[in-house]
């Protein structure tokens, strides 16, 4: 480790450049031919003005495929061709976290998919934003197979109460923090269902997934208060110091992130709201849909074979139309809701 | 430069409090250097393979820009990912969860990184890329470069000389911008999941730690990044906040030692850990402190610090004495890189060190 005058003793190192690096701009730059055509089926969805997730165009009349954990408010949709759109909720599939929502448009160049065959472990595979170069690019690091269904918390510890659970702690940067959940309130009511005591919330929220809304009912002060509490990972509550090694190590994940029928997992660096859109082969055929960054070296990818089937039923509405707060029962997100 | 021991994120990631807790015992064990006599083993360094099969243009391109380019990486690239995966294990020993990689399958030899095994001549859990699981033995370890060997124990069901391997490289030559492949198992073995591959390029390259953009994370730890080759190039070591900082300590740390290895001999100073240290004795001199002896596998020694050197600063800090030299270095944390300037045959040197822990 020698520096300066020394250097000829060693060797020379150069640094590569940031521009240089696998997912750098020079080498991006490459795949622009790989892109061309599949930038253009992909929209930038934003919901009440941020950036949230890509899309996929899988209808020319306008109907789009994206990450359904992420939408909230008023969704809009940016082409490639810098139209703006306003879009429609038509349907969720809670199980692959994907939604279908349509824009008022036509004529619009549709995905091409490619799901007879997976790709090889080690093939490149190349997301696709609205610019000439891709957002990022990686290969294949593990071949198709499920991800167990990892439940969402609230993010608070509790002991029983009278008729509820009491809230002793609520926990840093969770769901409960940011609906304004407070220790001493007591939970009575989550997603409809009543809630006798401790044990009773823990088991009812295990059935939810991480980014689900519920509807939360607790008594505070003789006042009974309703909020809607995202749920959270786990993984991220269990102790501060390393949530933030996390985000200093990985790089912002995605809420949502197991679960998942099947993936294909990949190793290019996403931001969490670039997944939702295609990922395409060197020929530029879509083989899926990126849905979650879950890791620092992980990246997730519903295979086109499982997402092609899903258009047509979320067109017919064979899901209950998106309404993002479980607040009954039946909206549950179970496992096998889908399929 | 901050970087952390991949167990912690590990940790990070799992969220299993014994497995943080572990970890912290695992860097503060004491060890008792016993060295494994050579029983059977026979004691042969393995060769690097000679420079062979030529490559496509694009490997020695600043970047690729083309599409021809892109295919000729994946061809070379999809070539390489099943004998980089079937060589690739899972090893465990006690409480700690890395990975390795099979280099020889006539002595059973697996490289991985010291701070998975921690100890010589302890039980080892090998599974292989199919799930399949053997017994190993830890042998040596360099703790202060993190190279660690473990050895297959024979066995009934499964003949260890049909185990695929894979050689090591030479990696005289290595340069930033090669491309490169990092396997492995983070986050732990996952049954189920074949070793997770990952492809990259040499960011930078020093002598004693390579850096690449193959993300890492816990449990990748010991397990092989190879060249376009086939080759292994390093064994996965440490990674920084950046998700381009992910580091590897080239084969040449076990190729130089490997007769040390194989014999169970353990040394060097952990890079991680509450107090930080440089491995120098000294006497006070009239300008600085002249060193009078490196510890072997210490920070100073890795440096490439000799007996007789004069150090006259460390970082914008004057030395004057071995006394006050100790106060500078505790002021520094075991990981944290300084450098020292020193006289040197009248000539005044300056060195990057990186500072180790002290037991």
């Amino acid at each position: 480790m020698f520096i300066g005058s020394l250097v000829s003793d060693g060797f020379a190192w150069e640094q590569l450049r940031p521009s240089q690096l696998t997912s750098g701009s020079q080498i991006r730059k490459a795949f622009r031919s790989v892109v061309s055509t599949p930038r253009s089926w992909t929209v930038r969805v934003r919901a009440n003005g941020k950036e949230v997730s890509l899309g996929a165009i899988v209808g020319s009349e306008g109907w789009i495929l994206t990450k359904a954990s992420q939408l909230e408010g008023q969704v809009t949709c940016e082409l490639a061709t810098a139209e703006r759109h306003e879009a429609e909720i038509i349907g969720v599939d809670g199980k692959l976290d994907l939604a279908l929502i349509k824009i008022n448009a036509k004529n619009l160049p549709t995905v091409k998919w490619q799901s007879t065959s997976d790709p090889k472990v080690g093939q490149w595979l190349v997301t696709p934003g609205l610019s000439m170069s891709p957002v990022s690019v990686g290969v294949l690091s593990v071949a198709r197979r499920a991800i167990k269904p990892q439940p969402g918390v609230l993010g608070v510890r509790i002991d029983d109460a009278e008729g509820g659970a009491l809230v002793k702690q609520v926990m840093r940067e969770s769901g409960a923090e940011e609906a304004g959940l407070k220790p001493g309130d007591v939970i009575m009511n989550v997603a409809g269902e009543n809630i006798e005591n401790a044990r009773a919330l823990s088991n009812f929220v295990e059935k939810f997934l991480p980014g689900d809304r519920v509807r939360v009912k607790v008594l505070r002060e003789n006042e009974e208060i309703t909020a809607i509490v995202i749920l959270t990972d786990p993984q991220m509550l269990i102790y501060d110091r390393l949530r933030e090694m996390q985000k200093k190590m990985g790089g912002a994940l995605s809420r949502r992130k197991s679960g998942f029928t099947e993936v294909l997992q990949h190793d290019a660096v996403l931001r969490p709201e670039d997944c939702g859109g295609v990922i395409v082969n060197l020929n530029g055929q879509a083989i899926g849909l990126n849905i979650a960054r879950a890791g620092r070296t992980k990246s997730f990818a519903i295979p086109a074979d499982h997402v092609i089937p899903m258009i047509e039923k979320l067109k017919l509405k064979k899901y209950a139309p998106y309404n993002p707060v479980k607040d009954a029962k039946a909206q549950t997100v179970s496992t096998d809701m889908s399929s | 430069m901050s970087v952390s021991r991949l167990k912690n994120l590990e940790a990070a990631e799992n969220s299993l409090f014994k497995r943080i807790v572990s970890s912290v015992l695992v860097l503060g064990v004491l060890v008792s250097a016993a060295p494994l006599s050579a029983q059977k083993v026979k004691v042969q360094k393995p060769v690097s393979s000679d420079p062979a099969s030529k490559l496509s243009q694009v490997f020695f391109k600043t970047v690729p820009d083309s599409l021809e380019d892109l295919k000729q990486i994946e061809k070379k690239v999809t070539s390489l990912t099943e004998s980089s995966i079937h060589s690739t294990v899972s090893v465990r020993v006690g409480d700690a969860q890395g990975s390795g990689v099979i280099i020889d399958n006539k002595a059973g030899y697996i490289l991985t990184a010291a701070h998975v095994i921690g100890l010589a001549q302890k039980n080892a859990i090998i599974i292989l890329h199919d799930g399949r699981r053997l017994k190993g033995k830890t042998m040596g370890l360099n703790r202060g470069m993190d190279a660690g060997l473990v050895k297959l124990v024979e066995n009934d069901e499964i003949e260890i000389d049909k185990l695929p391997q894979v050689k090591m490289g030479d990696i005289s030559k290595l340069e930033s911008g090669e491309w490169v492949i990092a396997t492995g198992h983070p986050n732990g073995y996952q049954s189920g999941r074949a070793p997770v591959v990952r492809l990259g390029r040499i960011v930078s390259r020093k002598k004693h730690l390579i850096q690449t953009d193959c993300t890492l994370i816990g449990g990748d730890s010991g397990g092989p990044l190879f060249n376009m080759k086939g080759e292994v190039i390093g064994i996965h070591s440490r990674i920084g906040p950046a998700t381009s900082w992910n580091f590897h300590i080239p084969v040449s740390a076990f190729q130089n030692n490997w007769e040390k290895l194989v014999s169970g001999d353990m040394w060097g100073a952990k890079p991680l850990g509450q107090n930080a240290v440089l491995g120098v004795n000294g006497i006070d001199a009239e300008q600085g402190c002249k060193v009078t002896g490196v510890t072997r596998g210490f920070p100073a020694e890795i440096a490439g610090l000799k007996e007789n050197d004069l150090i006259i600063q460390l970082n914008d800090q004057k030395i004057t004495g071995i006394e006050q030299l100790a106060g500078v270095v505790q002021q520094y944390k075991p990981g944290q890189t300084v450098q020292l300037k020193l006289i040197r045959d009248k000539k005044t040197m300056s060195f990057e060190v990186q500072l180790a822990a002290r037991d």
